[in-house]
């Protein structure tokens, strides 16, 4: 056993010599490959974080949320569906919410008006998420123009901006009184945007949003459960940002990993001839080549990971900005709270490791294999 | 941060994660419907960036 | 002891152009002595090298080594006498390592790695722990005057200092034969004499030498026990030297 170790470390002390040998061609595809590795780890990184953050911010979303379809399109719900909503058994409240978006000419950005329920000391008060108040540059007391759908703006005062700390799920918000709302988007009377429905038993929610389909065959009651859904399923790698960023990596990954597998130069089939004359099996000389193809391969992934982990859980995936924001004027600031899925990283490791140190090895096979005697007569 | 947003999400019982303020069905996804997507015309390609982030809600998919 | 009995080594059987090196030879190479083969190239004297030093299998035939020196046999048992024929090519390399030294015509060493390097390479495969391997190089180097160009690269040392390095890596795995493959071919008068003392003490610590040369400085040596004429893969006389 301890021969065995012995002789690895020997080999592997080898092989790193060998490495540094080719320092310049070794230290390149290292980079090059880290910086791979780091790409794919970093969105990997990300999308689980933020997808777990979704999976426990929105734990408090509605238990069945319920819209009005008109011809296949999301319309306003009458108030009136209130009490009959009520009514079935193990509904235990129904809240109708009234929101919508804005866009504001003037800085290009898309907010989200929402009626509080929280009580405004009066109308012409709101309450700005911090989103909000960065973009405009807004704090407490200063006034923020709306305008109406008739075109008149309205002043509102801000009351309170919310806190930073919730920008994930908040960012973008305006809250108004009730009144001041329906007054802005002329809302007809007696209609809300949808209805929140809570219900005593969860395990209860798919049949009562079964009754209130049944008994609304105009509506669509979405499920919490298929709210959190929605969540699991973006950043999915059939989109089409996703597509084309493992595209390009494999790529990458293909067109240097080539040259490993189109096999060796002369002089390194001299350099196995001489070891295999000094007494090195074929066994050996392939453990070398093991061990240099996973020596740079390792190397990468350690450091690959690392990267993308400080640029993702420390440096808030500032490389990413730019994709996610797309044409949005308004951002979220937000820190990730560090998770790394074991089992993702294990895939990645293994999908590094292995197929570079095979393609290291493999095209050494044939010279591995050569008569010790050759290097006698050459 | 996480026990912030949380806060937020039960006292307003907000459905979705302010991530995308692009467009409407990308700033709520899971309120969007069919419809969203293809608003200027049906045969609309995606032409906000984040759409092709967020794939249309499961269930649109899996409802008959 | 290494025997020989009616070796025969043939290449390319079956092929385009075969070619037989060795035919029917039959051999003791006496131990603790030194053994010349003498032979203009052709004669088959680096084929019988290959094939005693168990780098290549014979083609039909039997070798056998017998005495104390054998040593690399897996589990570290004592083997007294060993017929190398037919052993697996694990074994034979294992035998191959710990029994025979090996020094090549063109010394064979690796570029680009430093010379202490070089002399640890033939050790490495063995499992020994890295630190005793290189105390045994550092002495190598000091045996043999070459102990300050122990981190220097093999390409700048003198003619000299090469052949002395190459002598140095074969006794890393402590060997009790040496075997040389025209050692002398690039080396000048005085450099070769400086050999042939090198060879008389390995001699004198009970080492088995076998060289194949056409060199007269070798063949006519004082030192040389047995001279072994070589022709055409076949001895065409072998004998003592008085």
């Amino acid at each position: 056993m301890n021969r065995s170790v012995e002789r690895h470390r020997n080999v592997l002390d080898f092989a790193l010599s060998s490495l540094l040998r080719r320092k310049g061609k070794n230290v390149s595809l290292w980079v090059v490959y880290t910086l791979i590795v780091s790409l794919i780890a970093a969105i990997v990184f990300y999308t689980h974080a933020l997808k777990r953050e979704a999976a426990l911010i929105l734990q408090g979303a509605p238990d069945i949320v319920v819209q009005k379809m008109v011809a296949g399109r999301h319309d306003l719900v009458p108030v009136g569906y209130v009490e009959k909503i009520a009514a079935i058994r193990g509904v235990r409240s129904v809240r109708p919410r009234l929101w919508g978006y804005y866009y504001d000419a003037a800085t290009g950005a898309n907010y989200t008006l929402m009626a509080s329920d929280d009580p405004l000391p009066g109308p012409g008060a709101a309450d700005i998420g911090s989103g909000v108040a960065r973009t405009l540059h807004l704090t407490e007391g200063d006034f923020l123009p709306i305008r109406a759908t008739d075109g008149t703006p309205t002043l509102f005062q801000v009351r309170k901006v919310l806190p930073y700390a919730s920008e994930l799920a908040s960012s973008d918000l305006i809250l108004l009184s009730e009144g001041d709302l329906r007054a802005l988007f002329d809302f007809p009377r007696g209609f809300a945007t949808d209805l929140a429905v809570t219900v005593g038993n969860p395990a209860e929610r798919p049949t009562i949003a079964a009754k209130i389909a049944g008994q609304f065959p105009d509506s669509r009651p979405i499920l919490n459960s298929e709210i959190l859904r929605t969540y699991d399923s973006i950043f999915d790698w059939r989109g089409g940002m996703m597509v084309v960023m493992l595209g390009v990596a494999v790529l990458a990954f293909v067109i240097f990993a080539w040259d490993k597998a189109t096999g060796l130069s002369a002089e390194e089939r001299r350099e196995i001839g001489i070891l295999k004359s000094v007494g090195w099996e074929t066994g050996d000389v392939l453990l070398l080549k093991f061990w240099e193809g996973a020596a740079i391969s390792l190397a990468a992934f350690l450091c690959g990971t690392i990267l993308a982990y400080i640029q993702v859980f420390f440096l808030s995936a500032s490389l990413f900005e730019p994709a996610l924001k797309g044409w949005s004027v308004l951002y979220p600031r937000f820190k990730l709270v560090p998770d790394v899925d074991p089992y993702q990283l294990a895939v990645l490791f293994f999908l590094t490791v292995v197929p570079y140190t095979v393609a290291t090895i493999i095209p050494s096979w044939r010279a591995a294999t050569v008569d010790p005697d050759a290097a006698m007569r050459s | 941060m996480q026990e912030a947003s949380r806060i937020v999400v039960d006292r307003f019982q907000l459905t979705d994660l302010c991530l995308f303020t692009e467009a409407r069905y990308t700033r709520h996804p899971s309120m969007a419907d069919l419809h969203s997507a293809f608003q200027d015309h049906p045969m609309a390609l995606e032409h906000f960036p984040s759409g092709s982030l967020v794939s249309p809600p499961r269930f649109r998919r899996d409802r008959p | 002891m290494i025997a020989l009995h009616d070796v025969t080594k043939s290449f390319h059987s079956g092929k385009a152009n075969p070619f037989t090196a060795i035919r029917n030879i039959s051999l003791t190479i006496a131990p603790a002595r030194l053994t010349v083969l003498k032979g203009p190239s052709g004669s088959g004297k680096t084929t019988l090298l290959t094939l005693i030093g168990c780098m290549a299998r014979p083609t039909s035939g039997r070798i056998v080594l017998s005495g104390n020196g054998i040593s690399g046999f897996p589990g570290g048992e004592e083997i007294r006498e060993l017929d190398i024929t037919s052993l697996p090519e694990r074994f034979l390399a294992g035998i191959r390592r710990a029994t025979f030294g090996f020094i090549f015509q063109h010394f064979n060493l690796l570029r680009g790695i430093t010379v202490l390097e070089n002399v640890m390479l033939p050790a490495y495969p063995t499992g020994e722990r890295h630190g005793e391997i290189r105390k045994r190089a550092e002495e190598l180097l000091a045996l043999f005057d070459v102990a300050r160009h122990a981190n220097s690269r093999v390409d700048l040392l003198s003619g000299g200092e090469t052949q002395r390095v190459a002598i140095a890596r074969a006794l890393i795995n402590r060997p009790s034969v040496i075997v040389a493959d025209e050692p002398t071919a690039h080396l000048d008068t005085d450099l070769s004499r400086e050999f042939m003392e090198i060879v008389g003490s390995f001699k004198s610590d009970g080492k088995t030498v076998l060289i194949a040369s056409h060199d007269p400085l070798v063949c006519e040596s004082p030192r040389v026990d047995t001279v072994v004429e070589m022709r055409d893969g076949r001895i065409l006389r072998s004998g003592s030297v008085p």
